[in-house]
């Protein structure tokens, strides 16, 4: 009896010894956490290099903003710190989180500029109007004796996403000119113009998160001067403002 | 008792309203407090000056304004406007016709992309140092020379040496304009070397 009172001390006294050492770490473990190294970039960039760091409890004062980077300051010294690693505990007001949660969603303008296949420079805008984004676009090939352009109003929608990537089509009406000498909208290189339709699509490759890269596939249809119809692969930076 | 109800009746006209007993709710405006601001950096605006070295013809100094967008870490877009003479003295073909007039102009409209692909931190003292980068940069736009135009492309290599509140770049750029009159010259292509400095908004 005697040994299996002395016996159900000693487990009880572990079992205590126990239950204080987790409740210890529990306490300790989320203050261990929010100790991090924060490390302080020269440059508003991964590849620039660390100057300094600080732990993450430390109070910054945010100075200026550029993309996704932060140029911070504790007082003694400055670097950059992506927003995203900005700590809760770091010293920024709620208004300053609001600030940068907002300044760093990309805008609903998108403007867009590449060339294509048919030596020609293209440039864009788009904007959002409920499912589909209205597009106007611009095109412009110039070999000095032979210019031509068309410009093209119509909309966009995104047909399918995969991982990243995503499929976008367009269709849209518009005017091509051709200027005199080229054989373009017009087989006899008359200065002219015409009503056309285009369809094209666009396969996307985020690059970063307000700019993506576009291979384009188009096809336009005169539907005057000599109905000609013209096919064009083209590369297209497009940027979210 | 009548005076008595008279002076009760009076006392609460004698009781000014304290001012602090009104409603004076404060406004509130959505956004940051100025002591709380933070700038933001869009991209970058400059001025420079470039020496081109044209085939079959003299070389000569452009001048060059360019904007850069901050697209994101590495990528930029770019606009850029070039001014320069292009030629002196007058070109004839072998019938004596100008197919080159003395004294034209060369003036470029251009717009591209730029990505950073090399970045680091410069020091000349060991005290202070200055973020650099070196970036490739496409453009695309038109060449205007004399009265007539083609299009341009570009592809360049710049070092951009980043300051606080300005920076200063170097370039090396190869060109070539599509214009066909310059092209049956041949003096459609060459390269060029500056330098540039300027500021952000």
């Amino acid at each position: 009896m005697l040994v299996q009172g002395n016996l159900w001390c000693l487990l009880t006294r572990r079992v205590r010894q126990m239950l204080y050492i987790t409740t210890f770490c529990l306490i300790c473990a989320p203050s261990w956490a929010q100790q991090e190294q924060l490390y302080l970039r020269k440059g508003p960039g991964s590849a620039f290099p660390v100057i300094f760091e600080v732990s993450s409890t430390e109070q910054l004062q945010p100075l200026r903003l550029q993309g996704e980077w932060l140029l911070l300051s504790n007082g003694r010294r400055q670097g950059w710190l992506p927003v995203a690693q900005v700590p809760e505990s770091s010293g920024l007001s709620r208004a300053q989180r609001w600030y940068l949660k907002d300044a760093l969603r990309p805008g609903n303008w998108q403007v867009q500029g590449g060339w294509n296949s048919e030596t020609a420079l293209q440039l864009g805008v788009s904007y959002p109007l409920d499912e589909y984004r209205l597009a106007a676009r611009f095109t412009r090939a110039n070999a000095g004796e032979q210019a031509w352009q068309s410009a093209e109003l119509g909309l966009e929608q995104v047909f399918s996403r995969y991982a990243a990537w995503s499929l976008q089509g367009f269709a849209g009406l518009g005017l091509g000119i051709n200027e005199q000498g080229s054989r373009h909208w017009d087989e006899n290189g008359r200065e002219t113009s015409t009503a056309l339709f285009t369809v094209s699509g666009d396969v996307v490759w985020p690059l970063e998160k307000r700019l993506d890269l576009r291979l384009r596939l188009q096809a336009s249809q005169a539907l005057g001067a000599d109905q000609s119809a013209h096919t064009a692969v083209a590369l297209i930076w497009n940027l979210s403002l | 008792m009548k005076y008595l109800i008279l002076c009760l009746l009076a006392v609460p006209l004698l009781v000014n309203a304290e001012t602090t007993d009104i409603y004076q709710p404060r406004i509130k405006v959505a956004g940051l407090e100025k002591s709380e601001n933070i700038s933001r950096r869009y991209g970058s605006w400059g001025v420079g000056v470039a020496q081109q070295a044209q085939d079959n013809l003299s070389s000569r100094t452009a001048l060059n304004f360019t904007g850069r967008w901050f697209a994101g870490e590495r990528w930029y877009l770019l606009g850029s406007a070039q001014f320069a003479p292009f030629n002196q003295s007058e070109i004839r073909n072998s019938s004596g016709q100008v197919l080159l007039e003395s004294g034209e102009q060369a003036n470029v409209l251009a717009g591209g992309a730029g990505y950073a692909f090399l970045q680091g931190a410069a020091s000349l003292s060991g005290r202070t140092s200055y973020p650099w980068q070196v970036a490739v940069e496409g453009l695309m736009g038109e060449q205007y020379t004399g009265d007539s135009s083609g299009r341009y492309t570009g592809l360049a290599f710049s070092w951009q040496l980043l300051g606080d509140d300005y920076w200063l770049a170097t370039e090396w750029r190869v060109y070539q304009s599509d214009d066909s009159r310059l092209d049956k010259l041949n003096v459609n292509k060459g390269m060029q070397w500056g330098i540039s400095f300027g500021s952000y908004f």
